[in-house]
C-alpha cells in the first residue's frame, strides 16, 4: 500500500468568455482582457442591457468543432469541450483500464432548449419540437459526456447552486482518498438561458456595468457561463497514465449559512465555517495562504459577507485576494470548477490574477484586492470559495508539493 | 385612500402567500418587515412585481423599496403619487 | 469511530397523501392533489412556521418529512450546528418549479419568489434555516435512488470527523407524482437501533416503496 495518499491534480480544461482553452485563459489574466460584454449569442428582450460573460462560440461553431450535433443542449457543448481539453494528453486505452469517475454538476441543465420549445409550445400546444426537450434533465448532461468519453464507473451530478461544481471536485477528491475510484474528471457547467437571466433580474442582483467585486460602489454581478474540469488521481493512476504533477487538492469543507434562501448572514458564518474548515483539512494555519479566489460575486450582500468571514479568519494577516468573476461573469453551476482550474493555473504558472477593475475598498473592511496581475510568485497553498444560493458554502486547497 | 389600502392588504396576502394572515389584521401603518408582518427581502422584490403588475409602477431602485415598502399606507401613498 | 457505531435512528416517507414513521402510519388524508395534503399535514400538526406557505412544492414535502424526522431527537442541543449533514437528492431536481416558473416569465411577471426555488438544494436550505443546521450539505441528481453513493458518501463524511449526525434521503416530486423517504443517522448510540449500512436503508427504502 503507497503511503502517498494525495490527490494529484493532472489535467485541466476550461472554456469561458475569457479564453476557449488555458492558454488563452492565461492569456486574458496576461492581458488584462475582460470577456464580459454586451449579448452577443443569447436572444433575450434584456440585449443591450446586463453585460454578459458569453463564450465567444455559438452552438452551431461549437458543435462543429466538437464533431457533434448543433441541437444539442449547450450545456452538454460546453462540457464536453471542457472534458476534452481535460483528457486531451491522456492515452483513452489506459485510462480505461482504471477505475474512473465522472462528476458533473449544473444548474441549468437542458434549460436552453427547453426554453426554446416551451415559447412555441405555450403558444400552439401542438408545436414545438420535442427533441430540444430531451436532454432536459439535469443529469442527462453528464451521461452524455461521461457516456462519449467511455465513463462507466461512476457517473454523477450534482446541483447545490453556485457551490454545485466545488462540491464535485471534494466529492472527487473523497472518492480517490476512500480508494473507490483511481481518477475523476470533476467540475461543472452552466450555460446563459433567458430563464437565468429573468430570474437574477427579478432578485435585482444584476449590474447595468461591468460588475465591481469587492468594491464599495458595486452594483451586482454579472452572469457568465462556461465549462471546466480537473482531473484528479492517485499516485498509482499518474505513474500509469505517465504524468507528473505537484499540485494537489489538499483542503475542502462545505457548510450551511442557514440563514436565508438567497442571501448570506451578516457574519458571513457559512463562508468563515467553509474556508475554516479547508484550511483545517489543509493541515495548514491561514498565515500559509498564499492567495484567495474570492467567490466575490459583485452583489451587496455576498461581498460584504465574504470580507467580514476573510476578516475574522484571516485578521490582520490577510492574503492577497482577486475575484476572477469580473472577468469571466458568474458562470454558476460551472464556478466552482472554473475558479478552481484558475487557481491551479495560477499556481503552476506562477502567478496572481487581478480583479479587472477596483476603485475603493469595502467599508470597514478596507480589503483591497490585487488589481494587476502579479507574475513570477510562488504559491503554495491557493483557497478557492463558492457560495451558493441554499447557504451551500464550500472552499478548496490547492497546494504545491 | 382607505379602499385603496383595504384592496393592498388583500393583494399583499395573496402576493406573498401569507396564508394564516387575514387582510383586515394588518394594520394601515404597522411596518410590514423585521418586527411588524416580519417580511423578507424576497418579499420585497415580490411587492416590487405587485406594484409593477397591478398598478403600472416600475421601481427601479431596490434601495428605495425600504421606504416605499414601510407599511400599507406609505405603499398606499406612494402608488396614488405615481400611478399612470 | 469505526462504521458499526452508525445507526439509523429513524425514518420518515412520505407518499400517497400517507406520512409514516418508522413504517408505522402517522397521517393519511384522501385529498386527490399533493397540495391540499401537505397544507392539511402541516395544519394537523401545527408546526408553525408560517415560511412553509412560501416555499416550492419540493420544499414543503423535503421540510413536512423533516420536521416528522427530527420530531423528539433534540439534535441540536446534543450535537454541534456544524456536525449535522444534509445529504439529498432526487430525480427531477427543481423542474416542478422550473416550469412553474417559465410559465409566469413568459406571462412576463418573472416571480422572484418562485425563481428562488429554481434549484433544488433549497430544500436543504430551508431545512437547515429552520433547525440551525449547519454541517456539510450537498445535493445529488440521479435517474433513480443511488443508495449505495449516498450511504458511501454519508460514511466518509463520518469517518473524516466533518459530521457526527447526519439526515439523508430522497426527495422526489414532479406535478402529483411525488415520493419522500428520509432518515437520520447518528453515531455512538443505541446499540438495538439498526446498523446504517447500504443494506439496511435499502430494505428500509423498498419497504417503503411497497406501501399500498
Amino acid at each position: 500500500m503507497t503511503s502517498d495518499n494525495h490527490v494529484y491534480i493532472g489535467g485541466l480544461g476550461i472554456i469561458s468568455a475569457i479564453g476557449n482553452n488555458i492558454s488563452e485563459t492565461i492569456q486574458s489574466f496576461k492581458e488584462h482582457r475582460s470577456g464580459i460584454h454586451s449579448t452577443t449569442y443569447l436572444e433575450t428582450r434584456h440585449n443591450h442591457i446586463f453585460p454578459l460573460g458569453e463564450v465567444k462560440l455559438s452552438n452551431s461553431e461549437l458543435a462543429q468543432r466538437l464533431n457533434l450535433s448543433p441541437k444539442l443542449s449547450r450545456t452538454i457543448l460546453l462540457s464536453y469541450h471542457a472534458v476534452l481539453e481535460t483528457l486531451s494528453h491522456i492515452s483513452m486505452d489506459k485510462l480505461h483500464e482504471l477505475n474512473v469517475g465522472f462528476i458533473s454538476a449544473s444548474t441549468v441543465g437542458g434549460m436552453d432548449k427547453t426554453e426554446t420549445f416551451f415559447e412555441s409550445y405555450n403558444q400552439d400546444s401542438e408545436s414545438g419540437d420535442l427533441s430540444q426537450v430531451i436532454h432536459h434533465d439535469n443529469g442527462k448532461a453528464t451521461d452524455y459526456v461521461a457516456s462519449k468519453f467511455g465513463i462507466h464507473d461512476f457517473v454523477t451530478t450534482l446541483s447545490t447552486a453556485c457551490s454545485s461544481s466545488a462540491n464535485a471536485i471534494m466529492l472527487g477528491t473523497r472518492l480517490i482518498k476512500a480508494n473507490q475510484l483511481d481518477v475523476v474528471i470533476a467540475g461543472g457547467v452552466d450555460a446563459l438561458t433567458r430563464f437565468t437571466l429573468n430570474g437574477f433580474n427579478s432578485l435585482m442582483i444584476l449590474d447595468k456595468n461591468q460588475c465591481k467585486p469587492l468594491d464599495q460602489d458595486r452594483q451586482g454581478l454579472n452572469l457568465g457561463e462556461g465549462a471546466a474540469y480537473v482531473l484528479l488521481l492517485n499516485k498509482k493512476a499518474l505513474t500509469f497514465l505517465g504524468l507528473s504533477s505537484s499540485v494537489v487538492v489538499s483542503g475542502y469543507s462545505n457548510s450551511n449559512d442557514s440563514y436565508h434562501q438567497t442571501a448570506l448572514s451578516d457574519d458571513g458564518q457559512g463562508p468563515f465555517l467553509a474556508m475554516q474548515g479547508a484550511i483545517k483539512k489543509a493541515n495548514i494555519l491561514p498565515g500559509e495562504i498564499d492567495y484567495i479566489n474570492m467567490h466575490g460575486t459583485g452583489t451587496q450582500n455576498n461581498d460584504q459577507a465574504e470580507s467580514q468571514a476573510v476578516k475574522n479568519l484571516f485578521q490582520d494577516n490577510i492574503p492577497p485576494l482577486s475575484s476572477t468573476k469580473s472577468f469571466t461573469g458568474h458562470t454558476l453551476g460551472a464556478s466552482g470548477a472554473v475558479e478552481a482550474v484558475i487557481s491551479v493555473l495560477a499556481i503552476q504558472h506562477h502567478f496572481i490574477p487581478p480583479n479587472y477593475h477596483f476603485n475603493s475598498s469595502i467599508e470597514p473592511f478596507h480589503i483591497s484586492p490585487v488589481t494587476k496581475i502579479q507574475e513570477n510568485v510562488k504559491l503554495t497553498h491557493v483557497l478557492s470559495n463558492s457560495f451558493g444560493f441554499g447557504g451551500n458554502c464550500s472552499s478548496l486547497i490547492f497546494s504545491s508539493l | 385612500m382607505h379602499e385603496l389600502m383595504s384592496k393592498l392588504k388583500q393583494q399583499i396576502v395573496e402576493q406573498l402567500n401569507l396564508k394564516d394572515v387575514k387582510p383586515e389584521e394588518i394594520g394601515d401603518d404597522q411596518p410590514l418587515f423585521m418586527e411588524g408582518l416580519g417580511l423578507d427581502s424576497i418579499d420585497a422584490l415580490e411587492l416590487i412585481v405587485l406594484l409593477q403588475q397591478q398598478y403600472g409602477i416600475k421601481l427601479t431602485r431596490a434601495e428605495d423599496g425600504p421606504s416605499v415598502f414601510k407599511s400599507v399606507s406609505t405603499m398606499a401613498h406612494y402608488i396614488m403619487e405615481h400611478k399612470k | 469511530m469505526t462504521h458499526t457505531h452508525l445507526k439509523m435512528i429513524k425514518c420518515c416517507s412520505i407518499k400517497n397523501n400517507t406520512i409514516y414513521i418508522d413504517h408505522q402510519t402517522v397521517y393519511h388524508t384522501t385529498e386527490e392533489s399533493f397540495d391540499s395534503f401537505i397544507e392539511l399535514a402541516y395544519r394537523n400538526f401545527k408546526f408553525n412556521y408560517p415560511k412553509f406557505f412560501k416555499m416550492d412544492r419540493l420544499a414543503k414535502l423535503g421540510f413536512i418529512a423533516s420536521e416528522f424526522l427530527l420530531q423528539g431527537q433534540s439534535l441540536l442541543s446534543r450535537y454541534a450546528p456544524d456536525k449535522i449533514g444534509l445529504i439529498l437528492a432526487n430525480q427531477s431536481s427543481s423542474l416542478d418549479t422550473d416550469l412553474k416558473y417559465a410559465e409566469l416569465m413568459h406571462q412576463g411577471i418573472p416571480s422572484p419568489a418562485t425563481f428562488v426555488y429554481t434549484l433544488p438544494n433549497i430544500v436543504n436550505g430551508e431545512i437547515c434555516i429552520r433547525h440551525g443546521i449547519k454541517g456539510e450539505n450537498t445535493f445529488f441528481i440521479s435517474d433513480d435512488f443511488e443508495i449505495n453513493t449516498q450511504v458511501d458518501y454519508i460514511m466518509s463524511l463520518f469517518h473524516e470527523h466533518h459530521i457526527d449526525a447526519c439526515i439523508g434521503g430522497w426527495v422526489e416530486l414532479l406535478d402529483n407524482q411525488y415520493e419522500c423517504f428520509m432518515y437520520l443517522v447518528e453515531a455512538n448510540q443505541d446499540l438495538t437501533a439498526p446498523e446504517f449500512s447500504i443494506n439496511n436503508i435499502q430494505n428500509n427504502y423498498y419497504k417503503s416503496q411497497s406501501y399500498a
